[in-house]
């Protein structure tokens, strides 16, 4: 009996051994354990750099901001409805409430205000690693100003009194600064990177901010604010440097499948890094996903526009042809079916297969056979037909895969990085930028010759013939073709949008896509108009109404 | 030699004269109702002469007149009867009142009925086994007052969520805490077996839940598995239950070929593939995706009872089929509870429970897909061969998604097991006559592995060539609770319970996933993959130590009462705010015991107040500011802030004020009503902070909310004879919820509701929708301006955000028939809630006016309809390709009214009649029919206005299946 009890007592005694109540997370750190290691402020650094990319390479704050910025431009085209909220980047419906506005808000000052804790834990001057470090930082916060002021606020010269956003400076949680004005920002952002390259000496590659990055990115700056001496300025900079040369057009053809480290020309890329982000079965969440489907993968619903396409197929063996991929239709044999295509005035495609008999070329068309003619014009061949309604031009290709009548045009560019589906390191500045900012500073300082200099130094690498200032083609001023080919080297990269509004010009959207399809459709718009540029997310304001509101 | 013959024939007769005077009688002994009484004790007094009455309450006896016989049976006054002239004696036992003085089970040990103080409710086994389900709570379905039970799916096996008085909490949570034989088990439903289950009590207010201390706010959950019976012999219990479901899917269905033909032609869909040929193509894909499926339910149980021993076995198999197809459930139990008397003062009570779960070759058809497809997209070819819709080309597939569950469904499929393992260790010791020390140890270990294989050859598996993952989850809970209990009476008229009790609960889990890519076809561990590709594991621990004291008195059963209170320090807190102290005080006065309360008609009447504070704890580390250190960039690991933390976070506290009255009449009714008035403060928020501080917000303890409530049950044997009876009963509450208090009095928005000072918890706020402009069928929102000037605009984006309603139910209960004429009883069980609204999303998708052209859309219920002409005063808008801008986004139109009454079960039973069982060796035989969720009136235009939680809002989900069972019960 006593064994019993004796037994029973040591059994309790046993199982309420522990009564010490301190407990951990396992998958984080407490911020005061972090910062007692010497080694916090590059981890938190690299921690600011991951707000840009994304946790596992989507979602984050460059993911937003591409749809913002190139879904608004004419480079493409949507062939469907979707739930996705970038939809309406897309056809320029905003909407107060749109999650990736509000994400790319919030993953914006999540940045900002990480690289402000770096900044206010570290003092300048006390090593070069250090201050590199602190630079880094200063280049991470101004290219997050610099693109929310782009899509908050209005082009700078349309005065620097509008509104922008708030400039937080520091990481107190009880500091909330109401919107600052336009050119604010743009002192804030040229003071950041001005600080950010005196501090950086060290270059560590394209994955990281260097002082050759801050300088690109001032370059970019000054040249949005029609500063053109200092964008010339800082773009030769970069170039005088010699830390970076063009891609060869044989490897520029091939520029998606190069990760950074591997591409002389990246200057600063946002670096996903192969087998470890964008994992399993995620891909579907990329960018390139939405441009492309690759192996089974992808949504495969936008593609390049038709006034894209028309552009680019000016000079059809242009290398940057090599980023879109035309989607034909194969029969059983691996044959595919000669066609040709138009757009007609209910910016709908029209396609129709091609019989070849004794070298004449004919279409059926409301019951009708009609003959395919072709003249040359400026060098190029010009397919057309007489038909009911008179001449029309067409496309003689092959017949492509379409979705809801849109044949698919798939965009590669944002895709195939390693030859990794739709692995893409998104580029914030490459070499070629500096060319193309030159020359469009050059061209509005009336330095006509220097600027075709310029752009044919990229037009020679893509394969199509110079611009003499004798050959430009009817109506196009230099500065027009310059902003051409700014429109397609800088193509699904995110430039577009912002290009054609800083230069007062319209958006012409005048192209077959799902943009048409609603009651309020936008065939142009205007640099004046409200809808370029984003509500302020809706919820910030309820939460702190001193903020206002875009029209 | 004459008179020795005589002599002889006289010693030969002499046997027959004394057995002349014993007589064979045949003795029957039936209780007042007239219901035999089997087992009785009979003795004949002063002799070791006796037996035991039999099933039908007779027994056989050779006696002697005069003979005095003794006659006792438990529950029953012990009678004395002498044997008279007759050869048959009937018995008549009366009830003994005394010692059928009813306890119901509360927290940490019991009380008798009479004397409660607090608001509890218990049911027992037979009211909770109608429902066919393996899951506990959902036996409780409209049985409890102020208990509301919602379904989560209808998967086998998902267990639905409890609410008890309303919701309380916005950020902890709002499920009760579930405990099992005296062991805290969480607030999740614990996997018991359903048959196993004695009886449940339900703990409301503060005064029963306050001994619960830091996790009591939200009601407790009381199961009592059961245990032999005292007295019976050995009984073993087969029963047998096989049922047939049916896919369910409420009010909600989307079109056919001819509706969305129809359809599209009124929108004027331009595209080049909308054109007659469509009509010849009408696949069902709910058809296609959905089964008849069957339950089959099979459990023996074994109890044995004597002074000593106290045995209870039992074991169980439970199958279910999806009526999804491709989701079946198996369940094995299997439970002992032992109570062993060791000895006079010692008592142990071990007790194991097994319970496995499994789920083989998981291939689940897409029931978003299903709904979503459109009727012209034929999943299977003409040769019968699956369609690829991923890769059709051209306008061969329409469906937005080009998507085919059935493809991947051919080769991939998943595998999941659970391990559930409950041992406990209790022993009674018996210090003193009236000093027992209790102690109740418990170890649970759950484990939890599955497995997904995706095939090269499907669409999921292009990419990677394949994959494989693995998944397994580790939980382990300890919980030891040390008793002392002190129980006496006085002076006859003076009785009083004490206890004293620490309390120490921790656990741990780990989780560990795996993936590898590049697989062999059907390959099923990880080395045949060539690529690893994922590999992430995570763990968690909790720990938590408690004081706990109770008293109560009661004087003559007449006037009583009770008070508690509990010291709780956890984990969950930083160490400067870690403990807390939760009390209760209650009282209770029996009316119907004074001298002065003569009422022949009222039997009892009982009026009970208490009030206490109890509270609600969250998990995790909310008072940690954190940097996550999952994540790289570059390929090396980056900090990134994760948490702002709050240092003196602490507990939500709940002090709430309870008034009842529990009488009974006629000895045939029941009434209970229950008055509440509950407050939560300091309630765990996560309050939204600006994006500027770069973090979204951070975890305080802010405000409060109030639930004030009326709870009324009624329960009434109308009719009570031994051939017929009916009894019904119905229970309501009515809460009314209340944000009393928030952080500086601002709302707090997120997505569509509002928390906002005067207004309930779970209000809407999103755009107010007034309609369809009769004269260009457009869309009409509200806009009202801040001088409160109300206008209407057509555009989505200038209509005012504001207040549209709420999710809360005005009123909610039950009530339940029961029908018995003689060995026949039907009874029939209902639920009922109105006045809650409801936010359909699937509408987003499937009422889009046109946006969505190649998604199916709705069949629109009777009662609305589409706009055509001018003058047209519908409720849907002229659709049109594009749709209107907002106009399938938030609103409230899409908000509907959420009322329903759902007819929960119905069940018709057959006892067989005991003679000719008896002469199998059977003692009970029953055969029963029964329906569950027959049919549910409610005018939601949704898949089931009960799945989804008391959040609000609800889509397309996996609706309750419609179920008819077939079972039989034997006892032997």
């Amino acid at each position: 009996m006593k064994k019993i009890i004796f037994t029973l007592t040591i059994l309790v005694a046993v199982v309420f051994s522990s009564c010490e109540l301190d407990r951990s997370p396992f998958t984080e750190i407490s911020a005061d354990e972090l910062f007692e290691d010497p080694g916090a402020a590059q981890s938190a650094t690299l921690g600011n750099y991951l707000f840009l990319k994304g946790d596992k390479g989507y979602d984050g704050w460059s993911d937003d901001l591409h749809r913002i910025s190139e879904y608004g431009g004419d480079n493409v085209m949507i062939s469907g409805g979707t739930t996705d909220p970038l939809f309406f980047f897309y056809n320029y419906q905003r909407n107060p409430n749109n999650s990736r506005t509000n994400r790319f808000w919030s993953n914006s000052f999540k940045a900002i205000v990480g690289t402000n804790r770096v900044i206010e834990s570290l003092n300048e001057g006390e090593t070069e690693e250090q201050d590199q470090v602190i630079g880094e930082n200063y280049y991470i916060r101004a290219l997050v100003f610099f693109q929310m002021g782009n899509v908050f606020g209005r082009p700078y010269n349309q005065g620097t009194e509008n509104l922008s956003i708030p400039l937080k400076l520091t990481s107190d949680i009880e500091d909330l600064p109401d919107r600052n004005t336009v050119g604010e920002v743009y002192d804030q952002v040229i003071k950041d990177l001005k600080k950010a390259e005196s501090l950086m000496t060290i270059n560590k590659g394209p994955s990281f901010a260097s002082k050759e990055a801050a300088q690109a990115l001032l370059s970019r700056v000054y040249l949005y604010m029609e500063d053109n001496q200092n964008a010339i300025d800082y773009a030769d900079d970069v170039l005088g440097s010699g830390a970076y040369s063009l891609l060869s057009s044989s490897r520029f053809s091939e520029m998606n499948t190069l990760a950074p480290s591997e591409n002389e020309e990246a200057i600063f890329s946002i670096t996903l890094t192969k087998g470890i982000d964008i994992p399993g079965t995620e891909d579907w969440f990329t960018i390139g996903s939405f441009y492309a489907n690759i192996d089974g993968v992808g949504w495969g619903e936008m593609y390049a526009s038709q006034t894209y396409l028309d552009l680019i197929n000016d000079n059809p063996s242009d290398l940057r042809k090599s980023f879109i991929e035309p989607q034909y239709t194969e029969d059983s044999n691996g044959q595919k079916t000669p066609s040709v295509y138009w757009v007609n005035d209910q910016y709908e495609y029209q396609f129709r297969d091609v019989t070849e008999s004794s070298g004449t070329l004919t279409i059926e068309e409301s019951g009708n056979t009609y003959t395919i003619e072709s003249e040359m014009i400026n060098g190029s061949t010009q397919y057309y037909f007489n038909g009911p309604e008179g001449r029309q031009d067409v496309t003689y290709d092959y017949d492509m895969d379409k979705r809801n009548g849109y044949p698919k045009f798939f965009i590669l560019k944002a895709s195939q990085q390693e030859n990794d589906l739709h692995l893409w390191s998104p580029t914030v500045s490459r070499l070629a930028e500096m060319y193309l900012n030159k020359a469009e500073a050059m061209a509005k300082e009336g330095m006509d010759q220097q600027a075709l200099d310029n752009i044919n130094i990229l037009r020679e690498r893509a394969n199509v013939p110079p611009y003499t200032l004798s050959s430009l083609p009817a109506g196009k001023s230099v500065l027009d073709v310059v902003l051409e080919e700014r429109r397609l080297e800088l193509a699904f990269e995110g430039h577009r949008k912002f290009d054609i509004y800083r230069n007062g010009r319209t958006m012409d959207r005048k192209y077959p896509g799902s943009h048409l399809n609603n009651s309020n459709p936008f065939f142009e718009i205007e640099s004046t108009d409200n809808v370029i540029i984003e509500y302020i997310p809706e919820q910030q304001i309820l939460i702190q109404p001193s903020l206002d509101q875009n029209d | 030699m004459k008179k020795s013959i005589t002599l002889l024939f006289f010693a030969l007769l002499l046997p027959f004269f004394v057995f002349a005077q014993e007589k064979t009688v045949e003795l029957k002994v039936q209780d007042e109702s007239g219901t035999p009484v089997v087992g009785a004790n009979v003795l004949v007094e002063n002799t070791t002469k006796g037996g035991m009455t039999d099933f039908d309450g007779k027994l056989t006896l050779e006696l002697n007149t005069g003979e005095v016989l003794e006659i006792s049976s438990l529950g029953f006054e012990t009678q004395k009867i002498t044997v008279g002239d007759k050869n048959s004696i009937s018995v008549t036992l009366k009830d003994d009142i005394g010692q059928l003085d009813e306890v119901v089970v509360v927290a940490y040990g019991t009380q008798k009925k009479a004397t409660i103080t607090s608001s509890v409710v218990e049911v027992k086994s037979e009211k909770l086994t109608d429902v066919t389900t393996p899951e506990v709570a959902t036996m409780l379905q409209g049985k409890v007052t102020g208990v509301q039970v919602l379904p989560s799916t209808g998967s086998p096996g998902a267990s639905p969520s409890i609410v008890i008085r309303g919701r309380s909490s916005i950020n902890s949570t709002n499920s009760p805490l579930w405990v099992v034989d005296g062991i805290i088990l969480g607030n999740s439903d614990p996997k018991l077996n359903p048959n196993d289950v004695e009886s449940i009590s339900v703990l409301k207010d503060a005064s029963a839940t306050a001994l619960y201390g830091n996790r009591g706010a939200n009601g407790v959950i009381l199961i009592t598995t059961k245990r032999g019976e005292v007295g019976a012999s050995p009984t073993m219990d087969v029963s047998i239950k096989t049922a047939i479901n049916h896919f369910n899917p409420g009010n909600f269905e989307v079109m056919n070929s001819q509706q969305l033909y129809d359809f599209h032609t009124t929108l004027d869909n331009p595209n080049a593939w909308f054109n007659e040929d469509l009509l010849n193509r009408d696949y069902d894909w709910i058809e296609g995706s959905t089964q008849a499926a069957f339950v089959q339910d099979a459990a023996v149980t074994f109890k044995s009872a004597t002074d000593t021993h106290n045995l209870f076995l039992s074991t169980s198999y439970y199958s279910e089929e999806g009526t999804v197809i491709g989701n079946n459930l198996d369940r094995y139990n299997l439970r002992m509870n032992l109570d062993y008397k060791i000895s006079d003062r010692l008592t142990i009570k071990p007790k194991l429970n097994f319970v496995i779960d499994r789920r083989d070759d998981v291939r689940q058809a897409s029931l978003y897909e299903a709904y979503n497809n459109l009727p012209w997209d034929l999943p299977f070819a003409e040769d019968g061969s699956v369609v690829n819709a991923r890769f059709s080309q051209g306008d061969d597939w329409l469906g937005r998604d080009k998507s085919n569950f059935f493809y991947d469904r051919q080769w991939n499929y998943s595998d999941s097991r659970t391990f559930d393992f409950f041992a406990s260790f209790d022993f009674e010791y018996k210090l003193l006559p009236n000093l027992t020390y209790v102690s109740t140890n418990n170890f649970t270990q759950g484990y939890a592995e599955s497995f997904s294989y995706i095939d090269q050859r499907s669409n999921s598996g292009l990419a990677t060539n394949g994959a494989i993952t693995d998944n397994t989850f580790k939980n382990i809970r300890r919980f030891t609770n040390q008793m002392l209990k002190y129980s006496n009476t006085f002076n006859e008229d003076h009785t009083v319970t004490l206890l004293a009790a620490y309390e120490y609960n921790d656990g741990s889990s780990k989780n560990i996933s795996t993936r590898s890519e590049n697989v062999v076809v059907n390959g099923e561990v990880q080395s045949v993959g060539l690529e690893p590709a994922v590999a992430n594991g995570g763990a968690n621990e909790f720990a938590q130590q408690s004081f706990l004291f109770s008293g109560d008195y009661d004087y003559k059963g007449k006037y009583f009462m009770k008070g508690s209170i509990r010291v709780d320090g956890a984990s969950a807190f930083a160490e400067d705010y870690r403990y807390g102290e939760f009390y209760s005080i209650a009282a209770g006065w029996n009316i119907h015991k004074e001298d002065f309360f003569n009422s022949d008609n009222i039997n009892v009447l009982k009026v009970r107040a208490s009030h206490g504070a109890v509270g609600n704890q969250p998990g995790g580390f909310g008072f940690l500011s954190t940097y996550d250190v999952k994540f790289q960039y570059a390929g090396i690991i980056a900090a990134k802030p994760n948490r702002l933390g709050t240092e003196n976070l602490t507990w939500e506290k709940a002090i709430e004020s309870n008034a009842g009255l529990d009488a009974t009449f006629f000895n045939a009714v029941n009434l209970t009503v229950d008055y509440y008035n509950k407050e939560n403060s300091g309630l765990l928020y996560f309050r939204a902070l600006s994006d500027q501080t770069g973090f979204s917000g951070r975890y305080e303890n802010i405000g409060s909310i109030t639930n004030e409530g009326v709870e009324f049950a009624l329960d009434a044997d109308i009719i009570n004879t031994s051939d017929f009876g009916i009894n019904l009963g119905v229970n309501a509450s009515f809460n009314k919820n209340n944000i009393k208090e928030l952080a500086d009095g601002t709302d707090i928005i997120g997505g569509s509701t509002i928390l906002r000072e005067g207004e309930e918890f779970g209000t809407f706020y999103m755009r107010k929708w007034l309609g369809v402009n009769p004269g260009d069928g457009s869309p009409v929102y509200e806009v009202v301006d801040e001088d409160g000037t109300v206008s209407t605009t057509n555009d989505y984006n200038a209509a005012t955000v504001q207040i549209t309603g709420t999710s809360n139910p005005d009123v909610t209960g039950g009530f339940y028939t029961n029908f018995r004429y003689k060995n026949f009883t039907l009874t029939s069980n209902w639920s009922f809630s109105y006045g809650a609204e409801l936010y359909n999303s699937s509408r987003n998708l499937f009422d889009s006016d046109g946006f969505y052209l190649q998604y199916n859309q709705m069949v629109l219920p009777d009662g609305w309809s589409r706009w055509e002409k001018p003058g047209d005063i519908v409720s849907h808008p002229k659709p049109r390709v594009g749709g209107y801008p907002g106009g399938n986004q938030t609103s409230s139109r899409y908000l509907e009214d959420g009322s329903y009454l759902r007819l929960n079960n119905v069940r018709l039973s057959y006892d067989f009649p005991q003679t000719p069982l008896n002469s199998l060796g059977v003692s009970n035989a029953r055969i029963y029919l029964t329906g569950d969720n027959l049919v549910t009136f409610t005018r939601f235009s949704g898949v089931d206005p009960t799945i989804g939680g008391a959040g609000g809002f609800t889509s397309i989900g996996y609706p309750i299946p419609r179920r008819f069972a077939l079972g039989l019960n034997i006892s032997f």
